[in-house]
């Protein structure tokens, strides 16, 4: 069996891209993107801590993690839409201050 | 246990180099199509891990619902593909946030004999099969259940909400 | 009778009530006649409720009239249980006894003829409507004083009066003395106002009652054991009537209330409201009567009063100042009279008093009126030329409040001072300074009244011949009222008591209410003696105060300025107006300002310093809130990676 460390090693991995994505990308939709890999990378680390002792639970963890992704995706999108109708722009930058 | 191995590196290698790319292109539609890739990629790593239906739940979710979504909106914004540079500080500012993030991980595996050993894995326990899974998410689950439910209600509604077309607005 | 009391006080707040809300719509005109037909309506009446109490036998002349439950509070068993009171009921109802029935003619009688001069000298004024308005209210709320049927309603209606008397004194609110005058008045009524509350509250704990019929006979009884309370009840009481009767220390701002229109000083500030303070004595005359002590006080404070005012009058200049510094002197031989136990006397002087010196206000207000406003006594002379009937009734006036025979005011007067002689012959050598005090305030009264009418009326005309080229008599309604009190203060004294004839009508319709006065008779050869030379003293003083003035003007104010010092303090009214100034209010400034500066400095400066300090930290966070999105992610990284770091090592 691969040990559980290389599992973790690509988690971080994954989890470092989705956080330099995050940070340095100007598009929101791409920052979305980045969120989704660092809750894939999260994923990973659930079901591969899990593998040894007790795998279903990790399963489970992992589905209500992508429930939430799922939700947060829905209203991230529809906001980066009224953004875009109010903006025109969906970069981020764009938007520093509270009103329109 | 040489194809287990082989298995996690080729889907690592395409879960990372997605996930890079995703990050490094400049076109939404290619960084949405290489997400894709990558979480194809992290879907064979739960395979490997012996989660054969969260990794058919990744496909399907992930691959499917959520990057149809996310092509969906692009598609419908109608964006320019380029891009202004990203911001410098932040740049630099998050390489090294990312790296340090690493370390920190990194370094209970250096120090850890254990964590770097092959785990014995313990037979007794259940199966990460869609009945023990159902057996969890009702029993002991069942209360973040519930509230997940709830979560993905209040997302819908606030979804709707907030993509429905003001009524005076002739803007869009 | 019900009808008729229920009238008496729902006339004239009707009438207010309509002219108030009436006042723009109405002319003066309309609102004055509307004013005086009720004020004459509500004398018939009062002339109809005394028909009705004389046809009664001499011991049931009351009627209690009550209206409706006002009040009520504790147990139904009620009344003084262990000498602390349990329960207070109170009535709306109207009180008449002869007391009331006799302050009620006299307000309502004086008070048409006042509205009715009113009409006329108002015609040419803004908002004689309101003016009106309020004269109604003020005459509602004198009848409450002096018909309510128990001690709250009377204070209700000495609040009224109160007010009434700040408004009209303020009238004319764009002028600053006015409204200056009107808040002084306003003021000094409160300090009386807190002994009057006082007393009603002492007085509900030892009677459990506050009503005019059931208080009667509990206050002789009740109190005739103590030494300290009745006296202390009486005085809380007396500092009330000091307030409303301009009586020392608090008269200061009586003078200054001739700020208002002229008839309204002479219907309030001479004839009426001021007369409130005597009837209160009067009404509680039991009590005062069982208050030994309280009862010298009574006297010396109206004895000192009346001369200190008499002072004051010789050297005004105003016209109405001396008729008000004359008023206070008045008012001062009142509570003389009360003092010395001798409450019918006060009470004849009141209604002498009211006629008498409503005459004079309103005379006064003829000559001002005729001049165009001025004031100045030194700025006339020899109107009797230009205004011979006012110039008549007004001489008739002046002779009454010298104390001269046979008009009105010798035979209060000089009753007063005979009860004062009488008490000091029967061997209370006190009463002699008392006497002695009278006396020569009855001298100086002469004197400055003379003085007030030679200048006024006689000698040189020192018009201003360019403003007043030709002074004119007043019109009808206004000289009407003038020759009908001119024959009341003519008639008045003889008619309702001549003491020496054994011919005291008055006297003997308020015995059955006043405490009995003691009863020292001199004998007839000593009273006609005394009152001779009364009459000779009031002469004398007069003829000197005549001969003084009509002649040579120059001359005349040369001797008023010769004695600098005493014409300063004289003038200047002893000062009493400055060294309030500066006991009481410079202190109380300085302490207002004192807080001003706390307020200022320390609490405004922690709440100032408060919103720098949130503005101060607002500013230094505001620089990590910048709104880019990017820059809060890294925030959140460092945050976890930190956290991280702690948590690994």
């Amino acid at each position: 069996m691969v040990p559980q460390a290389w599992y973790l090693i690509v988690s971080a991995l994954l989890f470092g891209l989705g956080i330099v994505g995050f940070v340095t990308r100007r598009n929101s939709l791409v920052m979305f993107m980045s969120v989704e890999l660092m809750l894939n990378a999260a994923n990973l680390v659930f079901v591969a801590g899990a593998r040894d002792h007790f795998p279903a639970r990790g399963t489970a963890c992992a589905l209500f993690v992508i429930a939430v992704a799922a939700a947060e995706v829905a209203v991230g999108l529809a906001m980066v839409l009224a953004l875009f109708r109010l903006k025109k722009s969906v970069q981020a930058d764009d938007v520093r201050e509270l009103r329109a | 246990m040489l194809s287990e191995r082989t298995a996690f590196l080729v889907f690592s290698a395409i879960a990372l180099i997605g996930a890079a790319n995703v990050v490094t292109r400049k076109n939404p539609v290619h960084a949405a199509l290489w997400l894709v890739g990558s979480f194809l990629g992290v879907a064979g790593l739960f395979l490997t891990l012996g989660a054969g239906l969260l990794g058919a739940i990744q496909v399907m979710v992930y691959a499917g619902a959520i990057m149809v979504l996310f092509l969906f909106v692009i598609l419908l914004l109608n964006l320019d593909v380029t891009e202004g540079d990203g911001l410098s500080f932040a740049r630099g500012a998050s390489f090294l946030a990312a790296i340090a993030t690493l370390a920190l991980v990194a370094l209970p595996f250096a120090q850890s004999r254990e964590l770097r050993a092959a785990a014995t894995p313990d037979h007794a326990a259940p199966d990460a099969s869609a009945g023990n899974v159902a057996d969890l998410l009702f029993t002991r689950y069942a209360l973040p259940f519930e509230v997940v439910s709830l979560l993905l209600l209040i997302a819908m509604v606030g979804a709707i909400h907030l993509a429905r077309r003001p009524r005076r607005d002739e803007s869009v | 009778m019900n009808l008729v009391a229920a009238l008496l006080l729902a006339l004239p707040l009707t009438m207010a009530a309509v002219i108030g809300l009436l006042h723009r719509r109405l002319t003066t005109k309309q609102a004055g006649v509307l004013a005086f037909a009720m004020t004459a309506t509500c004398f018939g009446l009062a002339v109809a409720a005394f028909t009705h109490l004389r046809g009664l036998p001499v011991d049931e002349r009351f009627v209690e009239a009550t209206f409706w439950r006002w009040i009520e509070l504790g147990g139904a068993d009620g009344g003084a249980v262990d000498g602390a009171a349990t329960r207070l009921a109170l009535d709306v109802g109207v009180w008449l006894d002869p007391l009331s029935v006799t302050w009620a003619l006299f307000v309502t009688g004086v008070g048409s003829l006042i509205f009715l001069y009113s009409i006329s000298y108002m015609a040419h004024e803004q908002g004689g409507a309101r003016y009106f308005a309020y004269l109604c209210l003020f005459l509602f709320s004198m009848l409450t004083l002096v018909l309510g049927s128990n001690l709250v309603l009377t204070f209700l209606g000495w609040e009224g009066v109160g007010l009434c008397s700040y408004l009209l004194i303020g009238f004319e609110y764009g002028k600053e003395t006015a409204a200056q005058a009107g808040r002084k008045a306003f003021l000094l009524n409160r300090i009386g106002d807190i002994g009057f509350l006082i007393g009603m509250f002492w007085t509900w704990k030892l009677f459990g009652t506050l009503g005019h019929g059931e208080m009667k006979p509990l206050m002789a009884g009740a109190l005739a054991a103590g030494a300290v309370i009745p006296p202390l009840l009486a005085l809380s009481y007396f500092v009330g009537a000091c307030g409303k009767s301009a009586q020392l220390p608090l008269f200061v701002w009586l003078p200054d209330a001739m700020a208002g229109p002229t008839p309204v000083s002479a219907l309030i500030h001479a004839a009426t409201m001021v007369t409130a303070g005597v009837y209160l004595l009067c009404r509680l005359s039991p009590l005062f009567a069982a208050a030994a002590w309280a009862l010298d006080v009574v006297a010396w404070t109206g004895a000192a009063t009346a001369l200190f005012a008499g002072l004051i009058a010789l050297r005004q200049r105003d016209i109405k100042r001396v008729l008000a510094y004359s008023t206070v002197s008045q008012l001062g031989y009142m509570f003389l009279a009360c003092g010395l136990g001798a409450f019918a006397s006060g009470a004849f002087h009141v209604v002498t008093h009211a006629f008498f010196k409503a005459l004079l206000f309103l005379g006064s207000g003829a000559v001002i009126h005729a001049l165009h406003g001025e004031q100045d006594l030194w700025k006339m002379g020899g109107l009797k030329h230009h205004l011979p009937k006012t110039a008549f009734a007004m001489r008739i006036g002046a002779f009454a409040l010298a104390g001269i025979a046979p008009f009105a005011g010798f035979f209060s007067k000089d009753e007063i001072l005979g009860v004062a002689f009488a008490q000091a012959y029967a061997g209370d050598r006190s009463r002699w300074v008392l006497w002695g005090m009278g006396v020569l305030t009855a001298a100086l009264t002469a004197f400055y009244t003379a003085r007030m009418i030679t200048l006024c009326f006689d000698g040189e005309s020192r018009l201003d011949p360019h403003a007043h080229a030709h002074p004119h008599e007043a019109p009808p309604a206004m000289a009407i009222p003038l020759q009908i009190l001119a024959v009341l203060s003519l008639a008045g004294g003889i008619a309702l008591g001549f003491e020496a004839l054994h011919w005291m009508p008055l006297h003997h319709w308020l015995e059955p209410v006043l405490a009995p006065a003691p009863d020292l008779q001199l004998s007839s050869a000593l009273t006609w003696g005394l009152m001779t030379l009364a009459f000779l003293i009031a002469v004398l003083a007069w003829r000197i105060g005549a001969k003084w003035y009509s002649g040579d003007f120059a001359a005349a104010r040369a001797a008023e300025l010769s004695l600098p010092r005493l014409a300063r303090v004289l003038a200047g009214r002893f000062f009493v107006d400055e060294i309030y100034g500066g006991l009481i209010v410079r202190p109380l400034r300085f302490c207002a300002e004192l807080a001003l500066e706390f307020d200022q400095r320390v609490v405004d400066g922690l709440f100032r310093g408060i919103g720098t300090a949130a503005v101060l930290l607002g500013t230094a966070v505001r620089i990590v809130q910048n709104g880019v999105i990017h820059s809060y992610a890294f925030w959140v990284l460092a945050g976890t990676v930190t956290l991280l770091a702690v948590a690994l090592s």
